[in-house]
């Protein structure tokens, strides 16, 4: 038995000991107030009839007929006295009848105790299993950032060769246009092809060699969000005009559609690049002379923008699997592409680590529409997108 | 890292001998803790039935729910009601709001039934968050469904539950609230760091999970 559960038992304890003691003296008293009545009956008795001392005497120390009571009562009645009026009596009921009070008043005041104990010890339990919890809550945490962490190792390991993966086709492609041209007697205008090809692949390895360089700062931790309270139509803007004579050399008309403007919590400088990363992607598998169109709805706790191209579209099965890095999609028009899977996952880390979110859907007139969404209120301090 | 919810061997069928419906089939899952899971299926693949599961709210025939690694059905059924409500937020699709109290007296419902102090602060930073500061004192029968389940989004999030499981949340919305929902529940639930299984229907809310479950006639066909 601990020591707050003896506190617990030995207060009622202690105090039904107390009663108990009471009870007896009270006894005791009632006692005493009896015998000193039978006394004083004896004393007035001897006084009136000096006579029969011995007989009284008697009778009072206990030596009564056993059929005299009856004729006790009978007197008494005769002159009008209430037995239970009688002197005697009367003390001891008087006696009683604290005793009573004095039992009932303890055996509350140890319920109350018990009660008052039980209480405790019920909060004080619960207080432990809050405090277990707290406990293991923390130590999960703490084994999630353990967790991450080698997560976040292997995530570099796996880009690292994602990466060489990716350099592997360009470079074995000028190569092999390398090699042709030591090896083999060219015409000039075979000579003229190979440049060309080889400019191709070149420009594909500086595409690649950018994308890889944001995803790495991305993966490292390097990138940081910031959001702060900024106009939406800046931004988008900004995003739209990066993008614009791409889409206006292949014929595709680009246009932002009129909307009221609105301060929300961003980070101007990535939700930028996650927005164009999102156009260009819209304008690269978007057939000539269609249309890209942007369009901002505020809906009840974020923004809605929408990205409506009349392209190629995503097919359903592969939907959630465009934003994952290093993905690109099966058709035909996407492998032939340039690219290296890396715009869509890198606006989606951008839009998320700022409480947003991204899909795509089905457009209403053909093609695909990436739906972004990003919250009136955030969290407003940086976040790494990690 | 043990994940924070875990299936094993799960089974519950429905029926008579005769005509046995298989509502979930030696049902096997794991979720890893801060992870947005959801849970896709046609209507009757079993998908309620397995979330109604993880919950606590409908005992299995057989197998085994462990939440951060404690199997639930073996708790007696006082001491599920307890867990469930401190570890675990629900939100269904027909919000579950009480009518006769107001949005606030909604939200702080689930703490006050644990004998939980409520922190006015984060409570209030959770309604700023879900855009309801001006309706506190509507009535549910006042508001659109979508302001009814963000009010039951924000009390599901306001008792910090470690879980938040929920049943189509948006199958009674408009896309418009349907996004505006799933981007509040996905970033609310990143933001407090839980851990939050959906379950849908909707492919295009399936791709903002980091984590997609198929469930077909009870059992997980890709994971």
């Amino acid at each position: 038995m601990d020591r707050r559960k003896l506190q617990r038992v030995a207060l009622p304890a202690g105090l039904l000991f107390l009663v108990l003691l009471a009870l007896g003296g009270l006894l005791h008293t009632a006692g005493e107030a009896v015998k000193e009545e039978e006394q004083q009956k004896l004393g007035a008795l001897v006084r009136e009839h000096p006579e029969y001392e011995d007989r009284y005497a008697r009778i009072m120390g206990g030596d009564a007929p056993g059929d005299a009571s009856g004729l006790g009562a009978q007197i008494l009645e005769k002159y009008g006295y209430d037995t239970l009026d009688g002197g005697a009596y009367r003390a001891v009921r008087r006696y009683f009848f604290l005793a009573g009070c004095l039992l009932a008043a303890g055996m509350a005041v140890s319920a109350l105790l018990a009660l008052l104990a039980l209480r405790a010890q019920r909060r004080a339990e619960e207080d432990r299993e809050r405090l277990e919890e707290k406990l293991r809550e923390l130590r999960l945490r703490e084994e999630g950032t353990k967790e991450r962490l080698i997560r976040e190792e292997q995530e570099t390991k796996s880009l690292v060769t994602d990466i060489s993966h990716q350099l592997k086709t360009p470079v074995a492609a000028l190569r092999m246009s390398l090699e042709l041209r030591e090896t083999t007697e060219l015409t000039e205008e075979e000579k003229r092809e190979c440049s060309g090809r080889e400019l191709q692949e070149v420009a594909k390895l500086e595409e690649l060699l950018n994308s890889f360089t944001q995803l790495s700062r991305l993966e490292a931790d390097m990138i940081r969000i910031r959001p702060r309270m900024e106009e939406l139509r800046q931004t988008l803007a900004g995003a739209v005009g990066a993008v614009y004579m791409k889409a206006f050399r292949r014929g595709i008309e680009l246009s932002l559609e009129e909307f009221r403007d609105r301060r929300l919590p961003h980070d101007p400088r990535w939700t930028r690049e996650a927005f164009v990363n999102i156009l260009d992607n819209a304008v690269k598998y978007s057939p000539e002379n269609t249309s890209v169109t942007v369009r901002v709805s505020w809906l009840a706790s974020a923004v809605m923008i929408e990205f409506e191209d009349q392209g190629i579209g995503v097919p359903q099965e592969e939907a959630h699997r465009i934003f994952q890095r290093f993905y690109r999609g099966n058709a035909r028009q996407v492998q032939e592409g340039e690219g290296a899977g890396v715009g869509l996952y890198l606006a989606r880390r951008i839009l998320e680590a700022q409480g947003g979110t991204v899909c795509v859907k089905r457009g209403r007139r053909g093609g695909s529409n990436f739906i972004v969404t990003l919250p009136y209120n955030s969290v407003m301090e940086p976040v790494s997108v990690l | 890292m043990k994940p924070i919810l875990e299936t094993i061997d799960l089974v519950k069928y429905y029926g008579s001998v005769s005509s046995v419906v298989k509502a979930i089939d030696h049902t096997d899952l794991a979720i890893r803790r801060g992870e947005f899971t959801a849970i896709v299926g046609r209507s009757g693949s079993g998908k309620s039935t397995l979330l109604h599961m993880l919950g606590g709210l409908d005992r299995p025939d057989s197998g085994k729910v462990l939440i951060e690694g404690k199997d639930i059905f073996k708790l007696k059924e006082e001491r599920l009601a307890v867990f469930r409500r401190r570890k675990i937020g629900f939100v269904f699709q027909s919000y579950n709001l009480v009518p006769s109290l107001n949005v606030w007296e909604n939200i702080v419902l689930p703490i006050g039934l644990d004998g939980r102090r409520v922190d006015r602060e984060f409570v209030m930073g959770i309604i700023r968050r879900i855009g309801m500061e001006d309706k506190l004192h509507a009535l549910p029968s006042t508001l659109s469904g979508g302001q009814q389940q963000r009010a039951a989004i924000a009390r599901a999030l306001a008792a910090r539950p470690a879980i938040i499981l929920a049943d189509e949340p948006t199958g009674n919305l408009d896309s418009k609230n349907e996004l505006d929902v799933i981007s509040l529940l996905k970033s609310c639930v990143s933001e407090y760091g839980q851990t939050l299984v959906m379950i849908t229907h909707d492919e295009t809310i399936a791709q903002m999970a980091d984590r997609m479950i198929l469930i077909e006639d009870g059992k997980v066909v890709s994971a």
